[in-house]
């Protein structure tokens, strides 16, 4: 193998593994200065094109084949949820107050993510808070303080934005639920922890911070903020 | 063992086997689209072609070349339905690299800037090369090329890189794919 060959195999595949290309190397001082050349060049490469993948992108592909699997389930399935529906509805039963479900997904969630609720003095990445919020359609306009965490994170198959900003006593968890109305505040209580979930248009924010946090002031100022997006 | 348990095992089985490759799955259809909202769907439509298709997949240390076929057609398909408005270089590189995230070293958001601009068919082969350890064989087989023309892409897109970050743009007179 001559110069130009090697340089030429080099150029496309630095690891080129041939025994000529090798021995070619071992020999040749300038093409071993070329092939080291390359192989700093493609550690350059590897390092631009391995970025780090936005946070939205790393949801459970589960919401994909699960909202696959929904579409394959039998019509008669779809059937039954409507007539469960209308009787449910003819029978008068109406909750005023969310599902039960909704204040034990919010307050389960306080045992996720345990590293959100160290107090911090660094603001999240406005790309990252930026990504989290657009994945959820959802936008900001105004100033909550500091918001050092921002994570899409579901609660009962939604992904929501879950943001952490600071309150009196400590980090205060904030969930943008879009898909989850409520009609009046809602108190919740968990051990340790005290919140509120507030209707906001046709979707609702929960608040939830240490006990003894004033949460109402900053459900006022939070549900402010938050516009969704159509 | 019923059909329920089945199709939960079956599920489990499939996000195991593609929770490894979802962040390589994302940056081959960033790199191929340029547009962070259509690799973003190229991603999910993937996923759910790989999904209905799960029971094809015989060899599943086969799963990452299967996984990237899938998703290259997916992408496709995707582009022809909507093709993203034109945008100019600079813009694209602009707005790319704020999702990609600025780096301290400015040489990598150099070749970021550079990989952008170069040619789809000079990126995709440096992409699956460098960045998924494909062989020139493999990425012959995966574009529908023949080797020698993989070859000639990926000199050339090197070659192009290395002028881009000497001089501060891309050679522009090699042009053209093998």
């Amino acid at each position: 193998m001559n110069c130009l060959e090697y340089r030429q195999i080099c150029g496309a595949d630095p690891g080129h593994g041939a025994t000529d290309f090798r021995d070619h190397e071992t020999e040749c001082k300038d093409c071993r200065a070329f092939a080291r050349e390359m192989r700093v060049l493609d550690q350059r490469i590897r390092e631009a094109l391995a970025f780090d993948v936005p946070i939205t992108v790393r949801r459970p592909q589960a919401a994909a084949v699960q909202s696959e699997v929904r579409r394959w389930r039998p019509a008669r399935l779809g059937i039954a949820a409507s007539l469960f529906a209308a009787i449910g509805l003819s029978v008068g039963v109406w909750l005023s107050a969310p599902p039960p479900a909704l204040a034990d997904a919010v307050t389960g969630h306080l045992k996720h993510e345990r590293k959100a609720w160290q107090p911090s003095d660094n603001p999240v990445a406005a790309e990252v808070l930026d990504a989290v919020l657009q994945h959820a359609d959802v936008q900001m306009k105004g100033n909550v303080g500091l918001i050092s965490y921002a994570r899409t994170c579901s609660i009962r198959g939604n992904d929501v934005p879950h943001l952490m900003i600071q309150g009196e006593r400590g980090p205060v968890m904030v969930l943008i639920m879009r898909n989850e109305k409520v009609d009046e505040a809602v108190p919740l209580r968990a051990k340790g922890y005290e919140g509120l979930i507030v209707p906001v248009g046709e979707g609702s924010i929960a608040i939830v911070g240490r006990e003894g946090e004033a949460i109402a002031p900053l459900s006022d100022k939070i549900s402010q903020t938050v516009y969704w997006r159509f | 063992m019923n059909k329920t348990e089945n199709e939960l095992a079956r599920r489990r089985r499939f996000e195991a086997l593609t929770r490894a490759h979802r962040d390589d799955l994302y940056r081959y259809a960033f790199w191929l689209a340029r547009d962070h909202a259509i690799a973003d769907d190229a991603v999910q439509e993937c996923l759910l072609r790989a999904w209905k298709a799960f029971e094809s997949l015989e060899d599943e240390s086969r799963a990452k070349p299967w996984l990237m076929t899938i998703l290259r057609r997916e992408h496709a398909r995707l582009y022809e339905r909507k093709r993203p408005d034109m945008v100019a270089m600079q813009d694209l590189s602009q707005r790319e690299n704020a999702i990609l995230g600025s780096q301290p070293d400015t040489d990598i958001d150099d070749l970021r800037v550079a990989i952008l601009q170069l040619d789809d068919s000079y990126r995709e082969p440096l992409v699956l090369q460098v960045l998924m350890g494909f062989s020139t064989e493999q990425i012959a087989e995966h574009m529908g090329i023949k080797q020698n023309a993989v070859l000639t892409r990926l000199f050339r897109a090197r070659k192009q890189l290395k002028s881009a970050l000497e001089s501060g743009h891309p050679d522009d007179d090699e042009g053209g794919a093998a």
